[in-house]
């Protein structure tokens, strides 16, 4: 199987000045040579490294790394434009790559394509250049998978967090943890494959040095155990009542370290995708006045009719370099027409798939017994409560009994905070902001706005800027995994033996492995006898 | 002279007499050359046999139908079960054996052995023709003819033994070291390596003061190696404790120049898991001391070995290191310690048949593979002695998965990932480690070594017994004990809560602190022997984690079962440079094989298959 070449437009299609394509495999400057003709061939080229030597001679032509300025032959027309060659292995994919800058629209990079084809190349299946430059050891998975993320964000946030991955920053703290396992699993390896020793110098658990000309020192698992003279039975016995509790600390830190990476996949989620907002409420409340003045276009249709939007209608817009993804609602009530339940139906998916829900109230008429329906409905869920119309209600907001009460004079009325992921009991983690607004005036929208993105991410570090977060589903399952394993090995730590212990060690440390591409046992005997003194 | 033979062996170490036993066994006719007949089956360093994860491979090796097993258990001076306190899959027998007992029921064994013989000499050369073995020849320019030659010298090879300056090209023990054959393994193919290894002095024990000592003393009416065997291993005399001191180390430090370790006289690579004493004090500088371990060498002599003071420092600062122990005080050292190094070859040059890959027919076991221990050399010599037999009688090779039995992780990791140090199997390199176990070696090998015409019909027999007890036994699980004060007292006195209603003995069995043969000793349950009472009760224990490796299995049997050709690797691009020569020199014989070599990555093992899929299409 050898690899052939690739080639295909690597910028988007429609009207543009410049287009480029890209060549990838070992008969890249073969094919190049026979499209492209260099105007200047240039005489001299100062001789540096990572230049072909053919004979002892550059290639004149394309010296790599060097864009030539030449004439593109395609069937039918002549373009001129540049080419740069790429020479293995410095280059993207990791192979010998050309890449040609042509003119932009339609019909010059589709023919120098056909021309590339004409010439040998085989067009490039979707994500082939990256699938080659991990082949090639250029990056890993899970830096291939940020460029990936890079390219899709639709927020500053989500090229960030893209971005991040590149650059390996959870493959780091994966690593780490792994790095705690594996200390782990020698402390157990070395008590099972070298019972007849002492462990004195042994002591990752215990930091701090204890005294070593103590026979009992520093093992995890209780006093004793490993000394070879003392009778079987009475080793058990002392050891039986705190075996393997400091192992245990050391496994439940790990734990405790996936459990908040994991807490951070959804914020990911929603960094990477977006965070997706519901406009819900009663009919003529004003949610498509609202979903207008929140994205500042005329994008739903407002008319005085109740049940105007039937289908929900979607747009989004970013606020703090955070995408979020609105979508306009059918008024609940009771249906008139089929068309409109069907769109209520909709109404109540998009509550239940939002992120967070706005439940849209009008400050005119006060707290409805529908509204409260509505308002219970969503009360597991991130909401806000908008008392919309503020400007025709005549104390700026509803002052009946009930929530309208509690509201205090400016926009955002009671402030919480949702922290990342869940783990935190509903009635703390929901409480309902107030807002209230006038979105035909547009008032209390940059409020509204504000109140969306602290209720998503007020108390959560995922936005920092050195957070790492779990973007990907695939990284999110297997740290699932490995958290699985692991709480298996805690629960057992106590009662079952190290040798099945280490097997739930050894999975957790293989799942983290699905992020890292490292299976290796070898690490767990490098740290044994780094650390251990043993012998004949 | 008759100079035809179906094998030859040169040397008669464990890996040596194993090879050639299993050979002659199987109907072919052997010549085993040895340096000295005087060195067969010598236990050069330690007096012992088994140990964690070597203790299993005897039994492997024993289940085979080797002779390891049953000659340890002829020779044992005392044997205990390590890690009794632990499951019973990281528990491990150990010997403590008679080596001039050993050596002398070897030879005997040797040499009452039909088709076997044996001939002292020193091998200059493997005679090849086109790739292809055809025999040896001796320094004397005697020629032995056969199609299948192992090479079992161990550490023989252009050997030097080392204490301080005094340095001498010889063999272990004052045998005469093997200093022609290593140029001519090298015109064959072979990468030559130098390793590193030690043993410690003997003492005269007549001069030890015991009383200053912990003795050790073997456990009672525990198992012997060979599982035909049902007597309890011999327990004549123990071993001792005792601890090295502040005033030791100041000796050691202050004559560390004298170590030629430090002093730069030794080049070869000593392993990471036996430092010598020097080692120990400097890298673990803080430790006020370190445990020695005294264990008689014979019952015929006052020799005692040193375990726990290897060393290559000058004979006199020996003597002083040794006097500043308490009970060693007037010690007297009978043989000194000393660093032997050694030429061994590039295992990753053998396929899984312990076959060398350049030359047909041509087989390489034991520490010249760069292995470390008794127990590793016998089964590689066993493997490879069968393997020679199966290819003489054109039958499929026995290759033991890692699945299988630590014999096959031993294997699989010298062939595959190859060793940069002295190899010593332990149980944290099996990933099946509940799977394997001593106590069920039988059961995972006896049907192989049938097979393979080397295990006899009274091993199947035996084995086939005990599965049918076991069943019977099993069948019996479930049997509901109700609540009495009888059951409650047994189980307080283990520390379990009282039962409050009828539990079943599986349940019983499944808590952490009840065994089944106590049990059944209590409550008279079943008719069982202890060996099967004990092999249901890991069993139960067990059951869960043995479910998740099995899991772990199959999946690893997936990726072994896709089978490689031989394959020009560089013509695959999509491959990284490094996976590529890797491959290429490697050989694998399946995906499961090349996913463990270092070097390749899982990227590269994608690529594999996709090629294999596309070769099916």
């Amino acid at each position: 199987m050898t690899t052939d070449t690739i080639v295909a437009i690597i910028t988007p299609p429609g009207l543009g000045g410049i287009a480029a394509l890209r060549l990838s495999g070992a008969d890249s400057l073969t094919i190049a040579k026979k499209i492209f003709t260099p105007v200047d061939t240039p005489t001299k080229f100062p001789s540096r490294e990572g230049c072909p030597v053919r004979g002892g001679v550059c290639d004149e032509a394309f010296p790599p790394r060097m864009a030539v300025f030449g004439t593109i032959k395609a069937d039918g027309f002549t373009d001129q434009g540049l080419a740069i060659y790429f020479k293995a292995p410095n280059s993207f994919t990791g192979e010998d790559c050309v890449e040609f800058f042509t003119h932009g629209g339609n019909t010059i990079p589709a023919g120098v394509l056909q021309a590339c084809l004409a010439a040998g190349a085989r067009l490039a299946g979707n994500g082939e250049f990256s699938k080659r430059a991990v082949l090639n050891g250029k990056m890993d998975l899970a830096q291939a998978e940020g460029i990936v993320e890079m390219i899709q964000a639709t927020s500053n946030a989500a090229v960030r967090a893209g971005f991040s991955l590149l650059q390996g920053t959870l493959s780091k703290r994966v690593t780490e943890l792994q790095k705690v396992l594996t200390d782990c699993l020698s402390e157990i390896e070395v008590r099972l494959d070298y019972p007849e020793y002492e462990h004195e110098g042994a002591q990752p658990f215990a930091p701090t040095s204890a005294t070593p000309s103590s026979l009992t020192a520093c093992h995890p698992f209780g006093k004793g155990e490993l000394l070879a003279h003392q009778p079987v039975r009475e080793v058990l016995d002392s050891s039986r009542s705190d075996r393997g509790s400091g192992l245990k600390e050391e496994l439940i830190n790990v734990q405790n370290a996936l459990t908040t990476l994991l807490a951070t996949s959804k914020s990911g989620q929603m960094v990477k995708n977006g965070v997706g907002v519901a406009i819900v409420g009663r009919p003529n409340v004003g949610k498509s006045s609202l979903m207008n003045a929140l994205l500042g276009a005329e994008r739903s249709i407002v008319t005085e009719v109740m049940g105007t939007t039937r289908d929900v209608v979607k747009d989004a817009y970013n606020y703090k370099d955070i995408q979020f993804i609105l979508s306009d609602t059918a008024g609940i009530r009771r249906g008139e027409t089929r068309v409109e339940e069907i769109g209520i139906e909709r109404s109540y998916m998009e509550i239940e798939s939002a992120d967070i829900v706005l439940v849209v109230l009008d400050s005119s008429q006060g707290l409805t017994q529908e509204d409260e329906k509505l308002l219970k409905l969503v009360e597991d869920k991130p909401c806000i409560t908008v008392w919309n119309k503020a400007d025709i209600s005549s104390d700026g907001i509803a002052s009946s009994d009930g929530a309208g009460s509690r509201a205090r004079n400016d926009n955002v009325v009671c402030a919480l905070s949702l922290r990342d992921g869940q783990a935190e009991p509903a009635n703390e983690a929901i409480s309902h902001i107030e807002v209230k607004t006038s979105a035909l005036q547009n008032v209390g929208i940059s409020e509204l706005k504000d109140a969306v993105y602290q209720t998503i991410f007020t108390g959560s570090t995922a936005l920092a800027s050195d957070q790492i977060m779990l973007t990907s589903l695939r990284h999110k399952a297997a740290i699932e995994l490995a958290l699985n394993s692991l709480k298996t090995a805690i629960s057992m730590a106590d009662n079952d033996g190290l040798e099945c212990v280490s097997l739930y060690i050894k999975s957790a440390w293989l799942a983290l492995g699905e992020i890292t591409g490292t299976t290796s046992n070898e690490a767990v005997l490098d740290a044994i006898f780094s650390k251990f003194c043993l012998g004949k | 002279m008759e100079n035809n033979f179906d094998a030859i062996i040169i040397g008669s170490g464990h890996a040596g007499v194993e090879a050639a036993l299993a050979l002659s066994r199987m109907g072919h006719k052997t010549l085993m050359v040895t340096l000295n007949l005087d060195s067969i089956a010598f236990l050069a360093c330690n007096p012992s046999i088994g140990g964690t994860a070597k203790g299993h491979l005897v039994c492997e090796i024993d289940a085979l139908g080797g002779e390891m097993g049953k000659a340890a258990d002829a020779c044992t001076i005392n044997m205990r079960m390590l890690n009794s306190g632990k499951g019973a899959a990281v528990q491990s027998l150990r010997a403590q054996v008679d080596k001039v007992k050993y050596h002398t029921y070897m030879k005997k064994m040797l040499e009452n052995t039909p088709n076997l013989h044996i001939k002292q000499g020193e091998t200059s050369n493997i005679l090849t023709k086109s790739g292809k073995v055809v025999g040896i020849e001796l320094d004397q320019k005697l020629k032995f003819f056969a199609p299948k030659v192992i090479v079992a010298t161990g550490v023989y090879l252009n050997s030097r033994i080392i204490s301080g300056k005094y340095v001498r090209n010889e063999g272990p023990n004052g045998f005469s070291n093997a200093a022609l054959l290593t140029k001519n393994l090298i015109k064959l193919g072979c990468n030559i390596m130098r390793f590193k290894t030690g043993t410690p002095a003997r003492l005269d024990g007549r001069t030890i003061n015991l009383g200053a000592l912990e003795p050790q003393h073997g456990d009672d009416g525990v198992r012997r190696f060979c599982v035909l065997d049902k007597n309890p291993a011999l327990n004549l005399q123990p071993c001792y404790l005792g601890y090295t001191n502040p005033e030791t180390h100041e000796i050691i430090n202050k004559n560390l120049h004298l170590a030629p370790m430090y002093s730069g006289g030794i080049n070869g690579i000593g392993a990471r898991y036996c430092p010598s004493i020097e080692d120990k004090v400097v890298r673990f500088a803080d430790k006020q001391r370190h445990q020695f371990f005294l264990e008689p060498e014979s019952m015929d002599s006052n020799e005692i070995y040193l375990q726990g003071i290897s060393t290559s420092m000058p004979a006199e600062i020996q003597q002083k290191i040794v006097n500043s122990c308490a009970g060693l005080e007037k010690a007297w050292i009978m043989r000194y310690a000393y660093a032997i190094e050694y030429d061994c070859i590039d295992s990753t040059d053998l396929y899984p048949t312990l076959e060398f890959k350049k030359v047909k027919g041509l087989y390489f076991a034991g520490q010249i593979n760069g292995t470390s221990g008794y127990e590793e050399a016998a089964a590689q010599g066993l493997i490879a002695g069968i393997n020679a037999a199966l290819a003489l009688q054109n039958k499929p090779a026995l290759i033991i998965g890692r699945d299988q039995g630590y014999i096959g992780v031993l294997i699989d990791d010298l062939v595959t990932k190859g060793t940069n140090e002295p190899y010593r199997m332990m149980t944290s390199r099996a990933e099946y480690r509940l799977i394997l176990r001593q106590d069920n070696a039988d059961e995972r090998l006896t049907p192989l070594g049938f097979a393979a015409g080397l295990a006899d019909k009274k091993r199947v027999a035996a084995l086939k017994s005990k599965l049918k007890q076991i069943a019977v036994l099993e069948s019996g699980l479930d049997k509901i004990l109700a609540p009495s004060a009888k059951l409650n007292s047994f189980l307080i006195k283990n520390g379990q809560p009282e039962a409050k209603s009828g539990i079943s003995v599986r349940n019983l069995v499944k808590r952490p602190d009840i065994n089944l043969f106590e049990l059944n000793k209590e409550f008279e349950l079943f008719n069982a022997a202890a060996d099967i009472l004990e092999q249901v009760n890991t069993r139960v224990k067990y059951d869960g984690y043995i479910a998740l490796e099995q899991k772990h299995i199959a999946e690893m049997r997936k990726t072994e079962n896709l089978l490689l050709p031989d394959l020009d690797y560089n013509s695959l691009s999509g491959l990284r440079i490094e996976a590529r020569q890797k491959l290429n020199k490697i050989k694998p014989l399946n995906l499961g094989q090349a996913s463990r070599i270092s070097g390749v990555s899982p990227a590269d093992i994608a690529v594999l298959l996709i090629y294999l899929k596309t070769m099916k299409n």
